[in-house]
């Protein structure tokens, strides 16, 4: 198991826990809305996609595993 | 539509889910398992998506807004630690044989059978409201496609035997015992089972994308105009806001928190994700794939909810409802029916699994410990066993799913689904402190793991399910209101006067705060058992374990390799009893047929595959009454005892070795210095006497020369130069004595001490030079003050001491007025001896010189010294011998007194 991915997702982890949570959640869930669509729906589902795509990213690539 | 096409369509369905489990099962017996794929397993721990996601989301999205999502954020949040936290759950169960969550419990502590009792007891009542909302889904749903909308039955007001949600329960009941209970698998697989888990995920997930897109683009053109639309309306606007839909960040933050909890935690999700994973590695895959699939089925959810409001007139329709109101409102039938199947398969897949793992649960962990503990187990031993763990399986999946229609009929119905299931995420947050804890801190001890488990389960129990017992009119009113005997502190939904946050984060708070303090407190002041401390260390460092094995046993035992055999084959059934134990045989290269007694390795090996299908504590009893009962045997104890011993005590002597070492050390340097200073005392000393003898010796030479060379020296003369001779010589002969004296002194070891008068020695040397004093015209005076002055002593040496000191007395006294006094007396327990003179004194810095070796006082007024220097020396070290001491008062002009003091013989001190 190499080190790198383990601290990149648990980086994930702790990234995910700010992002979705107050205070930022806070600012974002005034009601606005951005083309129609609340912001605060635009934002969490927006930043959810980037988490999954980021943690696909470290966990499917092979190359990344060991530093040269 | 009618109930009869209703009931078959799902008859049907269920029968084809039997079809997708038993074509796993043959690919899987075949080598090629369908769900050995990290696809699948991602799928199957959808099983997260009940029918609370289908129905309750948006219901719940219809009153707080996004504040349903919480729910699918936790576990999105959570999903990349996974790598870490999942993977590691996985390899430990793999190598306990772990089997469901009160199983892990109760085997990293110590195997015990208390934790899994309490465990399971806080699973199957925490679990069972999560249930009854399955099947309130499922009777809702079967009465909207049947019955018209607008007038909704409750089944509270109909007889039980006219419900169809019992019907359902009795249902699922079978379906589950079929599904789950067919035989009995050593480490818990049902390939089946998973296959048909992954295609119900997968089925309600396009049920659902279906009617969302349904909603979003056939009612409405898309999400710009729905949410554009809602917007208009205040009442609708206000959910686009968190805060405006009553969400604060402190509610936020505990439903995310529970729900991290729950997806590892709940029986279900541990049966999924662990005792059906068939390689850790899938975690990864499903670290990204389950969020994506959370997302996708949570992209609609906001989306129906405002459509429902909007399309409903308020109160006219349950808001659980709006996922199948819609289509039907719409006039489309089919696609109702679709989603109704989508909905059923959200909530059997999870009642099936749920109960499932519930069942093992009670069967390994319950019930069984009781039936070993029992007597008529030990009377008849040897019976198949195998049949009656299905026996029990099969009735706790009943006795679990009557239980939850009993909830759903007595509370179930007033409550929305999210509030019900938020009931459930609450208590199995509970096993957050001990599982955690129990995979990386090794401290953690069985007893705070039961008084956490107890002090949060405790506190679940009264601030969350009593409450809704109000309801039902089991308690008043204002047990809720003014708590109960009227004290406010303890109303439950307001614990110790918390405010202002909802029932469940208060409930959330408090039970974890109390479970974690009690967890960690009684940790810390409780100590752990030798087989806490062997499992603390393989659950926390099992990656160095699953390397090479475990290198150590705490358990030394033994059994008949024959009662091995039935034991096997009594629990896990004779074919699977016997493939067991040829693989041992194989890996092991030994014939069983062969030996007798099974060694510690065997008994170990059969107790963990007996894990796998009765769980660990259970497995822990049987191997038990088979082996002998020697958790490490005594003398095995002794013999680890022994060598710790020997090795502590060798260390202490080697630590002695090397200390006496160092003092020998210092002691030889010690003596070498005294050596080496022995060695320039002796050159200096025979330096000195040579120098000492040469003198006299030079000028006898001297003069007889003079007298052989000069025969006419005249008489006088020659009378004057044979008198230097003669006392020239004599001083030589003195020398020559003293010499010998010291030597002799310092040379013998023992002297013969006699008891004897020291006044009468003392006046028997005064008298001997009484003459020579007259001689000198000395004034001398002897004082005895009291006598006798027994001492112990050498009579010849003491009357040195005395003629040394009185010569000295004379030799340095006043040359014109001389006085010498002696004088006698005791002093204490001493006899002492005082010789005083009148001469000149001892300058003070010479008094401590005068007792050393040839210490000369020169004296410019009377030129060369007279005698050798060793006068004082030797009188010295005779006063030691006799355990005295001596000493020199002297003041300078007026005299010198040296006072010598003997010990008396003890019966003469008065």
């Amino acid at each position: 198991m190499s080190n790198d991915k383990v601290f990149r997702l648990l980086g994930m982890f702790f990234l995910a826990l700010f992002i979705f949570n107050y205070p930022i959640l806070s600012l974002f869930g005034r009601g606005e809305m951005l083309g129609g669509i609340p912001v605060l729906f635009i934002y969490i589902f927006i930043s959810w996609s980037a988490i999954i795509f980021f943690t696909a990213q470290i966990v499917e690539s092979k190359k990344n595993n060991r530093p040269k | 539509m009618d109930a009869g096409i209703i009931i078959l369509i799902s008859v049907g369905y269920v029968a084809f889910l039997f079809l997708i489990a038993y074509l796993a099962e043959n690919r899987g017996k075949a080598g090629r398992s369908l769900v050995n794929n990290s696809v699948i397993y991602s799928l199957s721990l959808a099983v997260y998506c009940t029918a609370w996601t289908y129905y309750g989301s948006v219901g719940r999205a219809a009153t707080s807004g996004l504040g349903f999502l919480p729910t699918y954020i936790g576990p999105a949040i959570i999903a990349p630690a996974w790598w870490m936290l999942l993977k590691k759950v996985i390899i430990i169960s793999k190598s306990q044989r772990i089997t469901s969550i009160a199983d892990f419990i109760s085997s990293r502590y110590g195997k015990s059978t208390w934790l899994g009792v309490i465990a399971t007891l806080i699973a199957v009542f925490g679990i069972i409201p999560y249930i009854s909302i399955q099947l309130k889904a499922i009777s809702t749903s079967f009465d909207l496609l049947v019955a018209r909308p607008d007038k909704p039955p409750l089944h509270s007001e109909i007889p039980f035997y006219l419900d169809s949600a019992l019907y359902i329960a009795i249902a699922l009941a079978v379906f589950t015992i079929l599904f789950g209970t067919r035989n009995l698998d050593p480490n818990e697989r049902h390939e089946g089972l998973v296959a048909a888990i992954a295609f119900e995920s997968l089925l309600k997930l396009v049920a659902f994308l279906t009617v969302g897109i349904f909603v979003t683009f056939g009612i409405y053109d898309g999400f710009g105009s729905l949410f554009r639309q809602a917007a208009a309306n205040p009442e609708l606007y206000r959910l686009f806001s968190l805060e405006d839909a009553g969400i604060n960040g402190w509610e936020w933050f505990w439903l995310s928190f529970l729900s991290m909890a729950a997806v590892m935690l709940l029986p279900r999700q541990f049966h999924v994700s662990v005792v059906e994973n068939t390689n850790p590695n899938h975690v990864g895959k499903a670290s990204w794939l389950f969020p994506l699939y959370l997302l996708l089925i949570n992209i609609f959810v906001l989306p129906i909810a405002i459509a429902g409001l909007d399309q409903f007139p308020a109160g006219s329709y349950e808001p659980d409802s709006f996922v199948l109101g819609l289509p039907l409102a719409h006039g489309k039938e089919m696609l109702a029916l679709f989603v109704g199947l989508g909905g059923f398969s959200a909530a059997t897949s999870m009642v099936i699994v749920a109960v499932i793992a519930l069942s093992i649960m009670i069967g390994n962990n319950l019930v069984l410990p009781l039936v070993l503990r029992s007597q008529t187990f030990h009377q008849e031993p040897y019976g198949n066993l195998s049949g009656r763990l299905l026996g029990i399986r099969r009735i706790s999946i009943v006795v679990v799913l009557l239980l939850a229609y009993g909830y759903f009929k007595a509370v179930g119905e007033q409550y929305s689904l999210v509030s019900v299931g938020l009931i459930s995420f609450t208590a199995i947050a509970q096993f957050a402190p001990s599982v955690l804890g129990g995979i990386y801190w090794k401290r953690a001890t069985k007893k705070g793991a039961l008084w956490g488990l107890l002090a949060g389960f405790g506190i679940w129990a009264y601030t969350l399910p009593l409450p809704t017992m109000v309801e039902t009119g089991v308690l008043p009113l204002h047990f809720i209101e003014d708590g109960p005997f009227g004290i406010e502190l303890l109303r439950p939904h307001e614990l110790f006067g918390l405010a202002g946050a909802s029932h469940i984060t208060q409930a959330a708070f408090w039970s974890l705060l109390f479970n974690c303090g009690a967890y960690f407190f009684v940790s810390l002041y409780t100590s752990r058992t030798p087989l806490e401390v062997s499992q603390a260390d393989l659950f926390v460092d099992i990656y160095k374990y699953s390397k090479g094995g475990t290198d150590y046993d705490v358990m030394r035992r033994q059994a008949k390799v024959q009662d091995i055999r039935i034991l096997l084959n009594r629990f896990l059934g004779e074919p699977r009893g016997n493939l067991v134990l040829n693989a041992y045989e194989n890996a092991q290269r030994i014939d069983l047929s062969q030996k007798q007694i099974a060694g510690a390795d065997l008994v170990n090996y059969a107790e963990t595959h007996l894990a796998g299908a009765i769980g660990a504590a259970s497995a822990k009893i049987i191997i038990g009454s088979i082996a002998k009962e020697e958790p490490i045997s005594l003398e095995e104890m002794f013999k680890v005892l022994e060598q710790t011993k020997e090795i502590i005590q060798y260390s202490k002597a080697l630590e002695k070795k090397s200390a006496e070492l160092e003092r020998t050390t210092k002691q030889l340097k010690e003596a070498n210095e005294q050596l080496k200073e022995l060695d320039r005392l002796k050159a200096d000393f025979i330096t000195t006497v040579t120098h000492e003898l040469r003198t006299p010796i030079t000028s006898i030479k001297a003069l007889s020369r003079i007298m052989q060379e000069t025969p006419r020296l005249p008489e006088e003369q020659k009378q004057e130069f044979l008198s230097i001779v003669v006392s020239e010589s004599e001083r030589l002969t003195r020398l020559i004595n003293q010499v010998l004296d010291l030597e002799k002194i310092q040379s013998s070891q023992e002297w013969a001490l006699g008891p004897l008068d020291f006044a009468e020695v003392a006046e028997k040397a005064f008298s001997g030079l009484r003459q020579l004093m007259r001689d000198r015209q000395i004034q001398h005076r002897l004082l005895i003050e009291s006598r006798p002055l027994d001492v112990m002593g050498h009579d010849d040496r003491l009357t040195q001491v005395v003629i040394n000191l009185i010569s000295n007395a004379i030799k340095f006294c006043d040359p014109r007025e001389g006085i010498v006094t002696v004088r006698l007396w005791q002093e204490g327990p001493a006899a002492a001896l005082e010789v005083t003179d009148n001469g000149d004194g001892i300058p003070e810095k010479d008094q401590k010189l005068i007792f050393e070796k040839f210490t000369q006082l020169s004296d410019q007024a009377r030129g060369k010294p007279q005698g050798s220097g060793l006068g004082l020396f030797i009188t010295h070290s005779i006063v030691r011998r006799h355990a005295g001491n001596i000493r020199v008062e002297s003041l300078p002009g007026k005299g010198t007194s040296f006072i010598v003091e003997i010990p008396l013989l003890n019966g003469n001190v008065n």
